[in-house]
Order: C-alpha cells, then structure tokens, then sequence
C-alpha cells in the first residue's frame, strides 16, 4: 500500500482570476478543516494555562489566558502519582504496538500469500468483526478475561489489543502490493516461508507496519473504557484513568483536568513525529521494473 | 547437466487451458527457447518445470526421475525473471548471497559462489548498490547472477531481455549465449521475440494457444515450418501467405482471387487441379521483378538501412517484400515481384505444410 498524495501536488497555475479564486478557495477550506481539527486542542491548552484567579467558565469565552501559567502542569505531578501512571501507560502502550506488529503481519501474510481451504471465509469472519462496536463485545470480553482470572492485570489490559482485525486486514492489504516473483525467486532459493515472511516481506512493508504502529499506538494510549472495566487496582492505571481521577478528586478543577490531558498527549505526537519518515513511499521502489 | 523430459503435461486455470497435453524431450546441455505470441502459455509451462506451478496433469521427469510432485527448491532449478525481482532493499551483494545464506551455507562457501558469479558477470563495480541505483541491464545481471550461485542443474529465463531497449537486449543476447557455452547446463529460455529464439536456442519450440505447433533447430523451423502459424510467427518481415486455387494452363498455377497466377513448377506433387492450397513465401526472397506478372500494390515502404521493406497488397491479401536495394518505388505505385519456386512453401486448406522436404 503505497499512500499517494495528489490533492495537494503542486500544479502550474496560470496567473488567471479563475485559478486565483481556485486557489483561494481551496486554502480557505483547508484552513476551516484545520481549525476544526486544532480548535479543541487549543482550547484544552489554553485552559491548561489559565490562573487559577481566571474564571474559566465567563461569557463572552476568553480565549487567551489573561496571565498565562505553567504552575496547572505543575500541579499535576502533585496531585496524582502521574509518573507511575506514565509508566504503565507506556509499559501497555509498548507491549500492544509490538505484539500487533507481529500478530497482524504473521497472521496477514497466509492470508494474502497461500492458499488454503477456508482462506476467504476466514478472512471475510475477520474483516466482519470490525462491524461491531467495542461497548458490543466489552461485557463478554470482561466475562471471558474474568474467568481466565485476567482482570485487574496488565496481561487483560493488553491482550484484546494485541492483534486486531484492522490490522489483519491492513497488513495483508500491504502483503498484497508486493511483486510475487520476489517471493518466488526466494523460494526457488530455496529459503522457508518464515524466512520469506521475515527477510523479504516484512521490510518492504514498513510503511504498513508504521501506520499500523501508529493507529494502534494512538488506541491503545487513549483507550479509556476498557480499562476503566478491567483495571480496578490503582497501581495499574493509565493515564486516562488518572487524569480522569484527577476530574473526580479536586471537584473538577477543568484547569488541572485539561494540563493532565495535554501533558497524557505530548507521547502521542512524539510518535507520530518519529514513524513518519516511514511513511514516505517508494520502498519499493527498484523492485520489479516495467 | 540434466535432461528434462515432459510428458502429457497439462495445466487449467478454471475452465481455460493454459496449456494442452504436451510432450517434449530436452536434452542434457541444450539451450531450448519457448516461443510464442503473449498468452500461448510460455510462462505456464516453464513455471511448472521450475515447480512454481502445480501442474494439472501430466509428469515432468529429470533426468528420467519423476519430479512432477516435489517443490521449486528440491529441484535444482535458478529462474530469471522479466521484472528482474530483485529484493529493492538489498544491494547487489546482498541479492546475490541472500538464497545461500538463508540456507545454511558455509561463509567461504558463499563467498567463493559470489566470486565466481560476479567474475563471470562482470559485476564488481555495482555489488554495494541497490537496485534501484541500478540500470534495467545491471539489475537483470544482478539477477542472473543470482541464479548462478545457485549452480542450479537448469537454468529457467522467462522473458529475461525484454524490459531492455533494443541494443541492450543484443549485448544481453551475447552474453547470455556465452554463458551456455560455458556452463554447458542445460537452459530453457522463455521469449515471444523470434529473433531471440532464432540467435540464441539449440531448439525452438514454438508455442500457440497452449499447444506445440513445432520444435525444431532454428533453421528447421525458418526453412521448414509446419504450418502458417509458424511460417507466419518466425521470421521479420512476416512471411506472405497468399491462398489460391491449383489450376492447370499449360502447367500447374495457383490462381488468386484477383484472378493473379503464380507458377507452381517444382512444387510438390500432392497438390492436384481443385486442391486449394496457400503458398508462403519469405519477404526476402522476393524482388521485384519485370519479368513476372505478378503486381503488388505498395502501401508504405520502411528503410532500415540495410534492408528496404515495401508494405502492400496482392488481390486482397498482405505482401511484403525485403531488399537490400535501396527504395525502387514509392508507396501508391504498383511494381511486379518474382520469386524463385523453389523458395514457395506450400499449405493445405488446414494450413499444415504440404511435401517434407527440404527446400533451400
Ligand atoms: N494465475 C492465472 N490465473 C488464470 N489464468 C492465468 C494465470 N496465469 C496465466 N493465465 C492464463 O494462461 C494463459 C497463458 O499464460 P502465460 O503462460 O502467462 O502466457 P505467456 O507467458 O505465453 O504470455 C493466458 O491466457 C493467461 O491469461
Ligand atoms: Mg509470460
């Protein structure tokens, strides 16, 4: 799957009115999807900054903060034993993205790649699966995690997390893109299908495995339900736990509320930062020509 | 060296046979070229001779050994693919000791194959590169190379020159003949180019439809074909093909619906007065000739340097002449071509070739 950009490709626009308008136009809605996109963020921040003289609640709504502070974030730290809170969330985070990676691409491969009696019908059980909303399955899966004695455990946290439909289907979907005749020229060679899988097909769908990281990275660390039914020891929360702790302990002070969501955002942001080099296109490039 | 031998050998995709029952005998050491328009079934066949492909029915014996049922990696088989397939994230060096070293090779054994590929090839001066830093030329050595190391009993090509511009392909086309003569494996090369099959194959055979229509020595197949299909597929310009009616006027003649004549002298007996037959003949082993009756209108005519080609028509039916005179006449004109009757190749109504011997 190689993600192509072409709204935006730069074209040659003769300097007419019409493409002018064009031109204007299109930023002009650009610019509205984007404030839509960043206007709760820039709430939330501002929020985030506001004294705590500053009522935050006025009418007509003050969007700058009138002495802007940074003490809210501060306050966080005090309030709530954040870091622990970090380090678990972290500690999931990391355990969910990395068994996705694997599970999804070892379980995508056959898929797009063998053949086998049933391989369709698996595949369309699986894909159907994504029809159904998480709150659906959320009390059997609580049932099933109950009796397996995974409640209250990290292990229950991660695993309805570590292989996803989605991420089936994504991965095969990228297996799918690759030339057969790599796969065959390796198998002529003699190399095994494992081997295959891991020194042929997975480097070239790194792509893939990043949007995947990236999709399940951003669920996994805002997943707030499951949790809250899973986890009920408080050494085990993560951070949206706490930070909706932090709403319910200090009467709703929106001000600490929005600095513990801010800062439960910075991680998210950083890795989309670091996976987006592997988004650029043309891994494949040079691998089968004409 | 390794004789490969295919007998009954079939293959369906759904109700399409992309191969029909086929035989063939190939010798240990030969060079065999499959030939054919796109979609006779090249590919297929060879695929199932690599194990790439199950076969539908049928056996593919190696060395008189049945291997219809064992995998592409237990048959000692290296394949070069048209699109190279090179794996983009490796360098050269890297693809071409990929298969060994995932297979337990020992490091000096891999390094001694590599060697020898790359000096044989050529290859020192691109081994850190990735294919993609490499030319179409380059990449598909890479390639070959890679089947090298293999030191593989058969050597599979399918369609390897064709992503190649034209004077790449000849130097390519060199160099892959050289290799035969110095591995002396045996070698079955896919292409749909007939001049390709005609330079480099001990044996052509040629393909139609998922059928053999022959196999034969390069000039077997150009100075005997079997039947139009090949008369018509081997050779550039096309071989004429003009169907007639035998006559008799003082002599035997083929008449032409433009009510034309061409002499049948020499021909052979089996044609009699009534028979309809075609006569081919070959574009360049005609001329123009003001002793003959015979008048083609020229449509367009192509220098190529060497050669001169007119394109036009006899009656209704497409001839081509190729001279090595420079341009006689100009498109629109009409001219009167000869041929020797010695040069006719005769067809039956089936279009299969008619009288066996050898005409030269
Ligand atoms: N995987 C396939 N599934 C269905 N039909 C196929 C498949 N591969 C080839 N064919 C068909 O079989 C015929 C022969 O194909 P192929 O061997 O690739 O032809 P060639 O290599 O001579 O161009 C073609 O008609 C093609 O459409
Ligand atoms: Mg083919």
């Amino acid at each position: 799957m190689k993600p192509r950009i072409t709204a935006f490709a730069p074209r040659r626009h003769r300097g007419s009115f019409a493409s002018i308008g064009h031109v204007l136009l299109r930023y002009a809605v650009l610019i509205a999807v984007a404030a839509v996109f960043i206007g709760p963020f820039a709430w939330l921040l501002s929020t985030a900054m506001k004294s705590g003289s500053e009522n935050i609640f006025q009418y007509p709504p003050q969007f700058l903060p009138e002495q802007p502070t940074l003490r809210n974030f501060g306050r966080v730290f005090q309030a709530l034993p954040f870091f622990s809170y970090f380090i678990n969330s972290v500690f999931v985070a990391v355990i969910a993205v990395s068994c996705n990676l694997v599970f999804c691409s070892l379980a995508a491969y056959p898929l797009a790649r063998m053949s086998f009696a049933g391989k369709n019908s698996i595949f369309l059980v699986l894909i159907s699966t994504m029809m159904l909303p998480f709150q659906l399955l959320m009390i059997p899966l609580y049932g099933i995690a109950v009796a397996l004695g995974l409640n209250n455990s990290f292990l229950g946290l991660m695993i309805p997390h570590a292989c996803t439909a989605f991420g089936i289907f994504l991965m095969r979907q990228a297996f799918l893109a690759i030339p057969q005749q790599l796969e065959e020229s390796a198998r002529i060679e003699g190399v095994n299908r494992f081997r295959i899988w891991r020194h042929v097909m997975l480097p070239l769908v790194k792509p893939a495995l990043a949007t995947l990281a990236v999709f399940t990275f951003v669920g996994v660390w805002g997943d707030f339900l499951w949790p809250l039914v899973i986890m009920d020891d408080q050494a085990g929360f993560t951070l949206p736990l706490g930070v909706n702790k932090l709403a319910g302990a200090f009467g709703k002070d929106w001000r600490l509320v929005a600095a513990g969501a801010i800062l439960s955002i910075i991680p998210t942001i950083a890795v989309f930062l670091f996976t987006q080099r592997f988004f650029v296109s043309g891994a494949l490039r040079g691998a089968v020509k004409g | 060296m390794t004789s490969i031998a295919l007998k009954g050998l079939k293959k369906k995709y759904g109700s399409k046979h992309a191969v029909r029952a086929t035989d063939l005998e190939i010798a240990s050491g030969e060079f065999i070229v499959f030939v054919g328009p796109s979609g006779c079934g090249k590919s297929t066949l060879l695929r199932m001779i690599s194990g790439l492909e199950e076969v539908t029915d049928g056996r593919i014996l190696f060395d008189q050994v049945d291997v219809t049922a064992r995998p592409a990696s237990k048959r000692g088989v290296a394949m070069v693919f048209q699109a190279y397939a090179l794996y983009p994230h490796m360098t050269a060096a890297q693809n071409l000791s990929f298969g060994l070293r995932m297979t337990g090779h020992s490091a000096e054994e891999i390094a001694r194959r590599v060697e020898r590929a790359v000096k044989i090839l050529r290859l020192d001066d691109y081994l850190n590169r990735k294919p993609a830093q490499l030319s179409g030329g380059q990449c598909q050595r890479v390639a070959i190379g890679r089947a090298l190391v293999q030191q593989p009993r058969v050597f599979l090509f399918d369609e390897p020159l064709s992503n190649l511009d034209a004077e790449l392909r000849g130097s390519m086309r060199v160099e892959i003949a050289a290799l035969h003569r110095e591995l002396d494996n045996t070698m079955v090369y896919v292409t749909h180019d007939q001049l390709e099959a005609m330079t480099l194959a001990d044996r052509i055979v040629v393909l139609n439809d998922g059928r053999i229509e022959q196999v034969g020595t390069p000039l077997e197949i150009y100075h005997e074909p079997k039947n139009i299909f090949v008369a018509e597929f081997m050779g550039a310009p096309r071989m004429n093909i003009l169907p007639g009616i035998v006559v008799e006027d003082g002599g035997l003649f083929l008449l032409l619906d433009s009510n034309q004549k061409i002499p049948l002298a020499g021909g052979p007996g089996a044609v009699d007065v009534g028979d309809r037959v075609s006569v081919g003949v070959r574009p360049e082993h005609v001329a123009s000739s003001r002793a003959s009756a015979l008048e083609m209108r020229v449509d367009f005519v192509e220098q190529t340097g060497a050669m001169t080609h007119y394109f036009g028509r006899i009656g209704g039916h497409e001839f081509r002449m190729a001279s090595s005179e420079e341009r006689q006449c100009r498109p629109g004109e009409r001219i009167c071509v000869g041929f020797a009757a010695e040069r006719l190749h005769y067809f039956d109504a089936q279009g299969q070739r008619i009288g066996a011997e050898a005409r030269r």
